[in-house]
């Protein structure tokens, strides 16, 4: 209960921290908000007038607070590369959920295959089907993801036709037919994943099964599966927890190229438009939501390692 | 409680590894038996192959080790011809095993309830609740609280780990246990209790043991009989007393000469190490400096040498000790004392030896005085900080040192004895200077001539690992020369003649100094770590379990090659060890650290003969525990 008190204080504290130098890294940058908002056009009243109704002219301690308040109500203001007609977080609110739909399934993809191929390449150790896994691990360990994309869209959508490439459809409109597109870049942004996984979790297992523990369970009586389930994977699973963390971590902040690949309406090309637009506030809201995905994610791998290992529990 | 029945019988064993095409034999045509509710010992050192032997028999050789010839049966049955399923059968219900190390031995994530009915559930089936039962059942047999079922294996002391390790060996009453170096990372209170243990488990259920150890004071005190390996193959064999008393192999010879044997029989008397095998180093060399644990033999002896062990050079007797004996220098002359003087030259000998006596007072015994004090420690406390929330303006820390008072005279040898996780690593770091959070006075005085470009710097410590301590990517000679780099102004040119000068210095030619850490033996590595404290002409050197991890034949020389040292460069040691032969042997004085104070400090012969602290009188008994 202690050691989870104590991590809860730190995420939160990372977070603050975050939160602050996001602020402060968009202080820097040259440029007025207010300028930039009203056109050059504008006279210096209008400047004025706009700036002491936006609290511009406040001291810095003072926005930053005004501006955190806003941020943990979800509102990061308006979007000035659409004019500022629409609200930043609306804007953000769809992309994310395409990005997140996109991070579940290909998580959801690297696990299930991931997991089992690692175990099987284990246990297999020295045979033709570990040396096969092990090859066409290497293969798809290195071929980049947009690359992947687009062998997927000329094999599966051009030759095969199993979906129409671009006929990407908003989950809120048809949700089936969402889900049936959203599976080929799944498959694009994990297939290099799980090749990275596979290799990872074979050779932690492997590197397991040496140890002196699995040699003592050998030596009740065991076989080399049951060893491997019920003592060598559990062990083995603790770094590899930390790994699948940082590729879920990663997939969340936006897969822009293969966004781009099948044309998703995703944060990362939301990302790239706005910085191509100088559209800061968007740019700040997206890069607060990246670096806070990352430290709630690791809080909650600390939380797993907790229920995993007695040592981290007791101390 | 002997029957003659053979439970395991090894004929011819022989095991090798094949590497680049060649053979590499590391079992050698080994033929052993074990009866019926018999212990038998397999004693060597390390990589003469008797962890090999036992692996055979359970099956589990690592992949690469072949078993080119010979046969294994265990009640009549062939073992290496038995089917896989078959054998894992066998292993846990009729066969079982004990391990060294029972930190990594058990698996870290389970309870140590889980791991121990484990065995019986793949052995037995019996319903849920029967399982729980008698898992506590053994857990109790075994002196351990019921609370331990819950707990997990890092809760537990290192005894306690090890005791349910035995409760998992036993519990599905096997016939045959093989506990392989049961006791060796265990402190020497806790040794002997385990060693009791598994004396009690083969009185008490019959079961055959197999023990392996590198100690021999283990095998001695438990086992029936004993085999001695080296190399592979088995050198001497027979019923352990015999053994060990009369060794007819010169190998064992030697083992038995170099074990750190320190108590005889009677459990009352010193017993340093021989004459000749610790000297022969020095004997060219005529004077020693003293601090020898004399040999002794029987309680009631004349302290004035009429001794019945013409050729062993003295006696101390312990109820009439008094102090000088120990302390003092033995000239030339005593070592040449053969077998065969008459009892008139030793009492002329021992004449002189008085005169010498009072001529070395100065120098020896009282030296306090004369001699400079090169290390004082006064009221040190020693803190670790502890991990917790950590509130601006107050910070938690755990006291590892209360209050230690000392001082060490230039010369002399302090050793530091105590349990593991007593402080007495703790209390080496902050006299190095490599704890922070130190409250006190520590002075380390500065005694190299003044002017002289290799001033006496800082002390240097020699660690129980010398190949986790030294850097595998670099050479001797770079290791040997950084120091030289960091301390000294001197030019490349005289770095490397001093260095190639050092490794003369510790037994080593300059031939090693072209080589990586990896490429050299334990005893070469922990010569080469040496040479690196030394080569910045220290005062002051510690010792920290600087032979543990050695075999008792390199003991003996590491040992020895020190007490050149010291003599040669006047160098004060601090030595650290949870070996209290070795250190009694080693050490002027010793001081007993007990949780985080010093329960004692005495010259080491009165230590051991009128130990004050109970927890030094618990220490001591212990330790005879093994030998009785």
């Amino acid at each position: 209960m202690k050691y989870t008190v104590k991590k809860f204080i730190s995420l939160v504290v990372s977070l603050l921290f975050t939160s602050i130098l996001t602020f402060a890294a968009f202080q820097v940058i040259p440029g007025d908000s207010a300028l930039s908002a009203l056109g050059i056009d504008a006279t210096e009243e209008q400047l004025e007038e706009y700036r002491e109704e936006m609290g511009l002219n406040k001291s810095l301690p003072v926005r930053y607070l005004n501006w955190l308040k806003n941020a943990l109500r979800g509102d990061f203001g308006y979007s000035s590369q659409y004019r500022m007609q629409i609200k930043v977080s609306a804007l953000i609110g769809d992309r994310l959920i395409v990005t997140a739909w996109l991070a579940v399934l290909s998580f959801l993809l690297i696990v299930a295959v991931s997991i089992p191929l690692g175990i099987l390449s284990a246990l297999k150790k020295n045979y033709i089907l570990d040396s096969l896994i092990t090859l066409v691990n290497q293969v798809f360990m290195s071929v980049p993801s947009f690359f992947l994309g687009m062998m997927i869209t000329l094999v599966f959508g051009i030759i095969l036709k199993w979906f129409t490439p671009g006929s990407y459809v908003n989950p809120w409109e048809n949700f089936r037919l969402f889900l049936r597109f959203m599976i080929f870049p799944a498959a694009a942004v994990a297939i290099p994943r799980i090749a990275m996984v596979v290799k990872f979790l074979r050779s932690s297992l492997l590197r397991e099964m040496e140890l002196d523990y699995a040699r003592t369970a050998k030596s009740k009586g065991m076989s080399n599966i049951r060893v491997l389930f019920r003592h060598v994977l559990k062990n083995a699973l603790i770094p590899v927890i930390t790994f699948l963390a940082m590729i879920l971590a990663d997939i969340l902040a936006g897969a822009i190229l293969v966004e781009q690949v099948f044309n998703l309406p995703g944060l990362g090309r939301l990302l790239v438009s706005s910085i191509a637009n100088r559209d800061y506030a968007v740019v700040q809201a997206i890069i607060l939501y990246s670096a806070s995905v990352v430290i709630i994610i690791n809080f909650f791998v600390d939380l797993i390692y907790q229920w995993i290992d007695p040592r981290v529990r007791t101390g | 409680m002997k029957s003659n029945e053979i439970l395991l019988n090894i004929e011819n064993l022989t095991i090798g590894f094949a590497r680049r095409r060649k053979i590499n034999t590391v079992v050698d045509h080994v033929t052993l038996e074990v009866n019926k509710g018999e212990i038998l010992g397999i004693a060597g050192e390390s990589g003469s192959g008797k962890t090999m032997t036992v692996l055979a028999v359970m099956g589990l050789l690592p992949v690469s080790a072949k078993i080119l010839s010979g046969g294994i049966h265990f009640l009549g049955k062939n073992l290496l011809t038995m089917e896989e399923k078959e054998l894992r059968r066998l292993r846990g219900a009729e066969i079982s095993m004990v391990f060294q190390d029972s930190m990594t031995s058990f698996n870290p994530l389970l309870t140590i309830g889980a791991q121990v009915e484990e065995m019986l559930r793949l052995h037995s089936s019996l319903a849920k609740e029967e399982y729980r039962i008698l898992t506590l059942k053994a857990l109790e047999e075994v002196g351990l609280a019921p609370e331990v079922y819950h707990m997990y294996p890092h809760q537990l002391s290192g005894g306690m780990r090890q005791r349910a390790m035995i409760a998992m060996a036993m519990i599905a009453g096997p016939k045959l246990v093989i506990a392989d170096e049961p006791t060796t990372a265990l402190d020497v209170t806790t040794q002997g209790k385990i060693l009791e243990l598994l004396k009690e488990m083969n009185v008490k259920h019959g079961t055959g043991i197999i023990l392996i150890s590198h100690d021999l004071r283990v095998i001695q005190s438990v086992c029936d009989r004993a085999v001695i390996m080296k190399d592979g193959r088995i050198v001497e064999s027979g019923a352990a007393k015999v053994l060990f008393a009369h060794p007819e192999n010169e190998y064992t010879r030697q083992l038995v000469e170099s074990a750190p044997v320190l108590f005889s029989e009677t459990g009352a008397l010193l017993k340093g190490l021989d004459g000749e095998t610790f000297f022969d180093c020095n004997k060219d060399e005529g004077e020693i400096n003293g601090n020898v644990v004399q040999d002794g033999t029987e309680l009631d002896m004349d302290p004035n040498g009429t001794n019945i062990n013409k050729d062993r050079n003295e006696t101390a007797v312990c109820s009439e000790w008094n102090g000088s004996n120990l302390k003092e220098d033995r000239t030339g002359t005593d070592l040449n004392t053969g077998p065969g003087k008459d009892h008139g030259e030793d009492q002329a000998k021992n004449q002189t030896r008085d005169q010498t006596r009072v001529q070395n007072k100065g120098k020896n015994k009282n030296q306090d005085k004369d001699q400079e004090e090169i290390l004082i420690i006064k009221n040190l406390n020693v803190f670790y900080p502890e991990k917790g929330i950590v509130l601006p303006g107050k910070r938690s820390r755990k006291q590892v040192i209360r209050n230690v008072t000392i001082s060490v005279r230039q010369g002399e040898t302090l050793g530091i004895i105590g349990e593991s996780g007593s402080g007495k690593s703790t209390l080496a770091k902050a006299i190095v200077g490599l704890d922070t959070e130190v409250e006190g006075v520590i002075k380390i005085n500065g005694i190299a001539a003044a002017g002289s470009e290799m001033s006496v710097s800082r002390p240097q410590m020699v660690f129980q690992d010398p190949y986790g301590s030294l850097n595998p990517m670099k050479k001797i000679a770079w290791i040997l020369e950084e120091p030289l780099k960091l301390q000294t102004n001197l030019g490349k040119k005289e770095r490397m003649q001093r260095v190639n000068e050092m490794i003369r210095q510790v037994g080593l030619s300059p031939e090693h100094l072209e080589r990586y850490p990896h490429q050299l033996s334990g005893g070469q590595r922990q010569r080469a770590a040496i040479a690196a404290a030394l080569i910045v002409n220290p005062g002051l050197v510690i010792l920290d379990e600087p032979v543990s991890s050695l075999d008792v034949t390199i003991q003996a020389q590491i040992l020895c090659l020190l007490k050149e040292l010291q003599k040669k460069y006047n160098l004060t040691y601090i030595f650290i060890s949870h070996d209290l032969s070795v250190t009694f042997r080693f050490c002027d004085r010793i001081c007993v650290i007990y949780r985080g104070e010093i329960a004692e400090v005495k010259e080491a012969g009165e230590l051991l003969c009128r130990p004050q602290h109970e927890y030094t009188k618990e220490l001591i008994r212990s330790a005879m525990l093994l030998t009785a």
